[in-house]
């Protein structure tokens, strides 16, 4: 019988995990793309770690200043001010896909003190929370200077303080994976998120019209967020400053009850990780649609199954055009991050129609002061289609190995782009229907000829797009993940895309300024109408090379989308 | 002489320096259960993909139902059904949604492509769970999937990459059920399969494939025979019992210096 070997020591598996992550990133490094993306970190983070350790002697000053005067609440809201960025950064930033998942060395005989030990420290190792304890130490420079019988209290409140930040850190993300495990939880969050950081933009106009109430409630609930954990170690210092010992030790034994809570429920989550918790992907509650909940979606099924009627019947489009057509349908709806794409430019349109500081004419809200009443639906049609971008020039994207059937089956990619293309061009027709109704509503409905040439235009636009979109699609495919953000088509899509998207806006504003120069509005939609026949011929030609171009380019689209 | 179904002359590919297959000759008769054997990264997944035009070849020709694939993609690709390796499915829809999807692609009418949905999900036992997305199946039940998705359109020939791996045995058991009748109605199918058993129990012939090159090809029997003959000629006295696939397999592809290495190394296991 052969011998089994002895359990290794707790050091020995921490430098064999460390040894593993080398090689990893070493081996890593053979490519040129990740030499490439290395060097770009590199550089990025001599940018961060500059700007870093600018922030980093701000807060040392704001510190010493502090100590100086005596204003401990402003202590006290600086730490507050490093938890959040040290708390809330990395979840955005890492986009709910926690790096190194430590489940993976579960196989071997890991000790659980090692694998917590190395989830913890792989907090330390996040970008923010080597910030935020630069910043941490920061404080205690700054608190030193100003008053250096303080420098062993402020040496402990940091220390107890960033022991707290770590282990909440990674209580969050250990929570949140727990929490995220289902896509479409994934997905409502991230979207969420997303919403978040829009909703940002319009912290300006609340503070420039709440500023004042915000101060005064901030001051009058200090008594609350003084005694909470970002807090504390402010008050350490605060009461060492006064000599009050008791009160140190209070304060100080309270901040470290909390971090060893917060290790506490860290160790809940990993200790059900250690024995073997698969959270895996768990299947989403599936509800009957209503027509009420989904008018966008339930509009476009309608045409769906008009579609697919209208192909049975009377041949109009093929089955297999049909049958694409309803399969970007369902692949829309079940895509959380392209649904928000249909709502982003109408958010846009309110977001704008709500900005002050525009001197407000006519009595409307300040965008349609700005444009006037003719050109409010135009700039918010130009939003759409910037906006649609998203769809057009990665339209295989969401196929995953499903691009294999695609091929395996007796269909013509024209007629798979031709049914993509349609459903894009219903979306981007219905979005321009909506945004018309939410111009007429927040200010007027634009005159009829305005109306015509909008339409027009984005008919030029749109076929312009769709046309060279495929096109892109075939050439630069990339996939992308469900409920996964900030993922973008290749380099050059993204260059060709603007390219076009800015010579459209360009040749569109050149014409408008030439008819009414020559003639007046009138002529306008004639001239892009005549603008989208030949917009047409060139989607045309581009749609029927599309077969030709699969076939070969079909080793790159089996690779780059099915792996 | 039987028609051939699918013809392949000199077929090639290459990926950089390594050559995946080589000068590969393969003849499958119309109606016949054809078993495509080989060791891991011989090269069999490569001939599949170049037969059904996945992957289009360095050098040589495909014919299949006597049409030659180049220039007639589309019209061959219509005759024949094929699980991938990698499944083909579209993960975000469900399992009904996709049999009706690539029923459609296949060019059914909608009535049509629901019905024989509606049939192949309770079939294959996946009727129970309508509203499951593929991406929430199991491996079994999207390996079932897949064989449904090859077979919707009734194929004339039908190309499958290791469809019972991951398949519970029930399953297992309907489903060679179902090729066998698919076969006896004239249907030609080319399996891959690391389980020589099932591959021995279904197919009539046999094609073995190792480094890119076809060495070994014909019926069961005639395996057999060519393997007695090899050990006679070395001197060797002939089997008593009928030779398995198995022992077949191991003998062709030089099994024996494998066996020598794993008695005389890694002594510490034992």
């Amino acid at each position: 019988m052969a011998q089994v070997a002895k359990q290794t020591g707790l050091a020995t598996q921490l430098s064999l995990v460390i040894g593993v992550r080398w090689l990893i990133f070493r081996n890593g490094l053979r490519s040129r793309s990740e030499k490439a993306h290395l060097a770009g970190t590199v550089l990025l983070g001599f940018f961060i770690g500059v700007i870093t350790l600018g922030a980093a002697v701000l807060i040392c000053i704001g510190a010493f200043a502090i100590t100086e005067s005596g204003n401990w609440l402003a202590l006290s809201l600086m730490f507050w001010g490093i938890f959040s960025l040290w708390q809330v950064a990395p979840v955005l930033a890492a986009e709910m896909n926690p790096g190194f998942d430590g489940r993976n060395l579960l196989r071997f005989p890991l000790r659980f003190s090692a694998f917590f030990l190395m989830g913890a420290a792989y907090g330390v190792a996040d970008p923010f929370a080597l910030a935020g304890i630069l910043w941490h130490l920061a404080i205690a420079l700054g608190v030193t200077i100003a008053r250096p019988e303080l420098a062993g209290w402020a040496a402990l409140a940091i220390t107890i303080s960033v022991i707290m930040n770590v282990l909440f850190n990674r209580l969050v993300f250990a929570w949140l994976e727990r929490f995220l495990a289902k896509r479409r939880v994934k997905e409502i969050v991230t979207v969420l998120f997303v919403m978040l950081a829009v909703s940002m933009q319009f912290s300006g106009i609340l503070l420039q019209r709440r500023g004042q109430a915000m101060k005064n409630a901030l001051k009058n609930s200090s008594g609350v967020w003084s005694v909470l954990p970002p807090a504390l170690p402010g008050v350490v210092i605060e009461d060492a400053s006064k000599d009050d010992l008791s009160g140190v030790l209070r304060t100080a034994g309270l901040l470290s009850a909390y971090a060893l809570v917060f290790g506490a429920l860290y160790a809940i989550r990993v200790r059900a990780q250690y024995t073997g918790e698969d959270l895996g992907e768990s299947a989403a509650p599936v509800r009957e649609k209503t027509a009420s909940k989904r008018a966008p979606v339930a509009a476009l099924a309608i045409a769906a199954r008009a579609i697919q009627q209208e192909g049975h019947r009377s041949q109009i489009v093929s089955a297999q055009v049909a049958g694409i057509f309803v399969k970007e349908l369902r692949y829309f709806y079940r895509n959380t991050m392209l649904m928000m794409n249909i709502f982003m430019p109408l958010v846009f349109i309110a977001f704008l129609s709500l900005t002050p500081g525009v001197p407000r004419r006519q009595g409307g809200p300040p965008f349609f002061a700005r444009f006037g009443n003719d050109f409010a639906y135009p700039v918010a049609v130009v939003y759409i289609v910037l906006l649609m971008m998203n769809f057009c020039p990665n339209n295989l994207a969401y196929e995953g190995r499903g691009i294999e059937r695609l091929f395996l089956a007796p269909i013509k990619f024209r007629d798979v782009m031709l049914g993509k293309n349609l459903f894009h061009g219903g979306l981007l027709a219905l979005e321009a229907l909506m945004a018309l109704v939410l111009v007429s509503v927040l200010g007027h409905p634009p005159r009829p000829v305005i109306l015509l040439a909008t339409w027009a235009a984005l008919l030029f636009a749109g076929l312009i797009h769709l046309g060279v979109g495929n096109w892109l699609s075939l050439q630069f495919p990339r996939r992308f993940e469900f409920g996964v953000r900030r993922q973008r088509p290749s380099g050059l899509t993204m260059l060709i895309s603007f390219g076009l998207f800015f010579a459209e806006v360009g040749s569109v504003a050149a014409a408008a300024a030439l008819c009414i120069w020559l003639a007046g509005l009138w002529l306008l939609p004639l001239v892009y109408l005549a603008m989208s026949a030949i917009a047409f011929v060139i989607y045309r030609l581009i749609l029927e090379g599309t077969t030709r171009q699969a076939v070969a380019q079909q080793d790159t689209l089996l690779e780059q989308l099915s792996r | 002489m039987p028609e051939p179904a699918i013809v392949a002359e000199g077929l090639s590919r290459s990926f950089g320096n390594l050559v995946a297959v080589d000068h590969v000759d393969l003849r499958v008769d119309a109606g016949q259960f054809f078993g495509f054997l080989g060791p891991n990264g011989a090269g069999k997944s490569t001939t599949i993909r170049m037969l059904t035009g996945l992957l289009a070849p360095t050098s040589g020709r495909v014919e299949l139902l006597g049409l030659s694939l180049e220039g007639n993609a589309t019209e061959v690709k219509r005759q024949i059904g094929v699980v991938p390796e990698g499944l083909a499915l579209f993960d975000r829809l469900t399992g009904s949604e996709y049999l009706n999807f690539v029923g459609r692609m296949y060019g059914l009418d909608r009535a049509t492509a629901a019905q024989r949905t509606e049939e192949l999900l309770d079939f294959m036992d996946l009727a129970d769970r309508p509203k499951t997305l593929v991406v929430d199946y199991s491996h079994g039940m999207k390996k079932k999937l897949a064989l449904a998705a090859a077979v919707i359109h009734g194929p004339k020939i039908l190309f499958l990459d290791e469809p019972f791996e991951g398949v519970d045995a029930i399953a297992a058991g309907t489903l060679k059920t179902m090729l066998h009748n698919m076969t006896a109605r004239g249907a030609t199918i080319f399996l891959t399969s690391h389980v020589l058993e099932i591959v021995e129990r279904l197919c009539s012939h046999v094609a073995i494939i190792q480094k890119g090159r076809i060495i070994a090809q014909g019926s069961l029997d005639e395996l057999r025979e060519g393997v007695a003959a090899a050990a006679h000629m070395e001197g060797a006295a002939a089997p008593e019992q009928k030779l398995t696939l198995e022992e077949i397999f191991l003998a062709v592809v030089g099994q024996d210096g494998a066996t020598r290495k794993s008695e005389e190394e890694l002594s510490w296991l034992k």
